[in-house]
């Protein structure tokens, strides 16, 4: 494939690939910074790219990596590992979801423009995330969520489910409080 | 009913990802059983919200500025290819020039270099368990000093 | 009590823990997989200190040992700043590494060139880190002492020994007040490879200039070394990365299990890096469709085990290079040659 054809798909699929990595990210700035590594990282691997497959997966997956690299880089202010086993009980799902770590300013500024939904979203283990995202957001099927996350289809259901229980529980406890940090 | 639908197949009959005989015993039951139609209008309401949640377009100058780069082909290199085949950012380079050092390719018969792979050990090994941090460091940053310095960062006394 | 998610829990909780477990006046020594840990956390407190860093790395032609050393300036501040002057030997500073927790800067003193990446950091982990644990426990015995000083300063030594032969052992010197590892060493028995780091001044401060730990992203003609910044594959992925039905295992002989691989470009042949842990040490496979340029030093010998192809000493560890039809390997690690001719022998 020449360099412009792949100009050109690249350049189509900005918006899918900003969108996607604005609600992983939840906020702009990392959006951006995610946007243009996975950007780097599609023009390096430019030659891996095989023209029969699906351009906008192998580029939301290539994003989904960097997401997840970057994710490992910030970890250690959280105390989750990024693959954590679904508890067996309703008491364990608060394990999962971690304190919010903005302060008090950030989130009187926030309150205004984010709505809770992209708050809740936020508090979602990355993985869930990914899943709910993908198939919710961007409309992507269960094949396709599987090649973008490279895990097999089971997980990609189980992940789904999971990440959907976890949304609602965080929405609700947002709603609960008011939107504010508990 | 005694056993109710399980959460992963509710979902899946959300997203239309049943296999047609699951889906028609989904269906069957949901349609008899109160709570488990509950749960799925429950999950239903939340998919709803996601999927109509204002899609976000990438800011006009991100774009300018990923256009830009594809046609100066300023970050189209390799990584860890020797300094030889580098361009240092913020040089224009013209974009038959970029097309043609992407394409680059080694002579044949050409052994790969050995350094990149040796920089790359080095760093996994920084990032092991019981890092040796400040041999590590040392081995890595003199290995990256390799990689990118020029005759003078080398020249002893 | 939720379980512990926590790769690194802090150094005070543990600190406090291990007080709790050393009764005052009594020679109590710490739990060592409690002392281990302990280590391992990033440091409860600023500090500053100088450094000496030694390696031995195999013999020459003509029969001496190899040796190299460097001095450095270390200055950190938690949870993840670190910089280091390294000092050529006139005690002038020749390069400076510096980390912020996020991006990583080496300058050239020189040249006055920067090269940025991103951060090492210890926490990108692929193998979750309570298997990684318990990948090192399986694969080494604990053993703790007291009674030493490094730096002036009262430590426990820590001793991890490989339980299969041909295998490093380590031994940390662990700082009783902070938990500092103010010294480790790796060696091998009977062998002329080891490599040590040790504190020669320490000190703890109040606080750090946080102006150490700029890394400035600014300066014209900076190098963004993107390949400081490697991916974190299954075998899955890097199988479907490169359409290639990849022979790379998933376990290697001697306890070493697959962590993650990653894929890069040199000189437009991909390079597939398959890295192997047993908790401790580390082992590299690189599988390229070409051949890799030797190491510049002297061919090591063959011990017990015959070798597949030419076994050489480098700064990173060994390197064993061999052919299985078109497909050329080249392993690093710092175990012996016996053991790395079986490793490379498991290899389809």
């Amino acid at each position: 494939m020449d360099a412009q054809t792949f100009a050109g798909l690249i350049a189509r699929a900005g918006d899918k690939a900003y969108n996607f990595a604005y609600r992983l990210a939840g906020n702009e700035s990392d959006a951006r910074d995610l946007v243009q590594e996975a950007f780097t990282r599609a023009l390096e691997h430019a030659e891996s790219y095989d023209p029969t497959r699906p351009f906008d997966s192998w580029l939301l997956r290539i994003l989904h990596n960097v997401f997840l690299d970057a994710m490992r880089r910030h970890s250690h202010s959280r105390t989750l590992s990024l693959d954590a086993p679904a508890p067996t009980q309703e008491s364990g799902w608060s394990d999962l979801l971690p304190e919010d770590a903005e302060s008090a300013s950030d989130e009187l500024i926030r309150r205004e423009s984010l709505d809770l939904l992209q708050k809740a979203l936020k508090r979602l283990p990355l993985l869930y995330k990914s899943a709910v995202v993908l198939c919710d957001i961007e409309g992507l099927s269960y094949e396709e969520i599987a090649k973008v996350t490279a895990v097999p289809v089971g997980t990609v259901r189980s992940r789904i489910h999971q990440g959907r229980l976890l949304l609602r529980r965080a929405y609700e406890e947002l709603e609960k409080s008011g939107g504010r940090v508990s | 009913m005694n056993t109710h639908i399980v959460g992963v197949e509710i979902s899946a009959f959300l997203d239309g990802a049943l296999a047609v005989e699951d889906r028609a015993r989904v269906d069957a039951h949901v349609s008899a059983c109160p709570q488990c139609r509950a749960e799925l209008e429950s999950l239903r309401h939340l998919k709803l919200a996601l999927s109509s949640a204002p899609r976000r377009n990438m800011p006009a100058d991100l774009a300018l500025e990923l256009e830009r780069r594809l046609v100066t082909g300023a970050r189209w290199w390799t990584p860890l290819a020797r300094p030889a085949f580098w361009i240092p950012a913020g040089a224009v380079a013209s974009a038959a020039l970029a097309v043609g050092l992407w394409l680059r390719a080694s002579a044949p018969g050409e052994e790969i270099p050995l350094e990149p792979l040796l920089a790359a050990h080095s760093r996994y090994s920084a990032e092991a368990l019981v890092p040796e941090e400040n041999s590590v460091a040392a081995n890595y940053s003199a290995q990256m000093t390799s990689l990118y310095a020029d005759a003078s960062d080398s020249e002893a006394e | 009590m939720p379980t512990p998610r926590t790769a690194r829990p802090s150094k005070a909780l543990l600190a406090a823990l291990l007080a709790a477990g050393v009764r005052a006046g009594a020679e109590r020594l710490p739990e060592p997989s409690a002392l281990l840990d302990a280590a391992l956390a990033p440091p409860a407190v600023p500090y500053q200190g100088r450094v000496m860093v030694a390696q031995w790395y195999g013999r020459a032609r003509t029969g001496e040992l190899m040796t190299s050393a460097e001095e450095m300036v270390v200055h950190v501040s938690p949870p993840d700043r670190v910089r280091r002057e390294f000092l050529a030997p006139d005690d002038s500073v020749a390069r400076v590494s510096i980390s912020d927790g996020d991006q990583e800067s080496v300058l050239l003193i020189r040249s006055g060139k920067t090269v940025l990446g991103n951060a090492l950091r210890a926490d990108d982990k692929v193998l979750p880190a309570m298997l990684e644990r318990e990948t090192l426990m399986s694969n080494y015995d604990l053993s703790v002492s007291s009674g030493e000083t490094v730096a002036g300063r009262p430590v426990w030594r820590l001793t991890l020994a490989p339980k299969v032969d041909g295998k490093s052992w380590q031994t940390l010197w662990v700082d009783a007040e902070t938990k500092v590892v103010l010294g480790s060493k790796r060696w091998q028995p009977k062998r002329p490879f080891a490599s040590e780091a040790r504190f020669l001044s320490f000190e703890p401060r109040k606080v750090q200039d946080p102006e150490l730990f700029r890394v400035d992203d600014s300066t014209a003609g900076a190098i963004q070394a993107r390949g400081l910044a490697p991916e974190f594959l299954t075998l899955d992925q890097l199988r479907e990365r490169t359409g290639a039905a990849s022979r790379l295992p998933d376990s290697l002989p001697g306890g070493f299990v697959f962590e993650s691989a990653d894929l890069f470009m040199v000189r437009k042949s991909p390079i597939r890096h398959a890295r192997y842990t047993d908790g401790l040490s580390v082992l590299s496979v690189f599988e390229t469709d070409r051949p890799v340029s030797l190491p510049k030093s002297a061919s090591i010998p063959a011990g017990r085990e015959p070798l597949p192809g030419p076994l050489r000493a480098s700064l990173s560890g060994k390197v064993l290079q061999w052919k299985i039809g078109a497909r050329h390997y080249t392993m690093m690690g710092d175990v012996s040659r016996d053991l790395m001719a079986e490793i490379a022998k498991a290899l389809p």
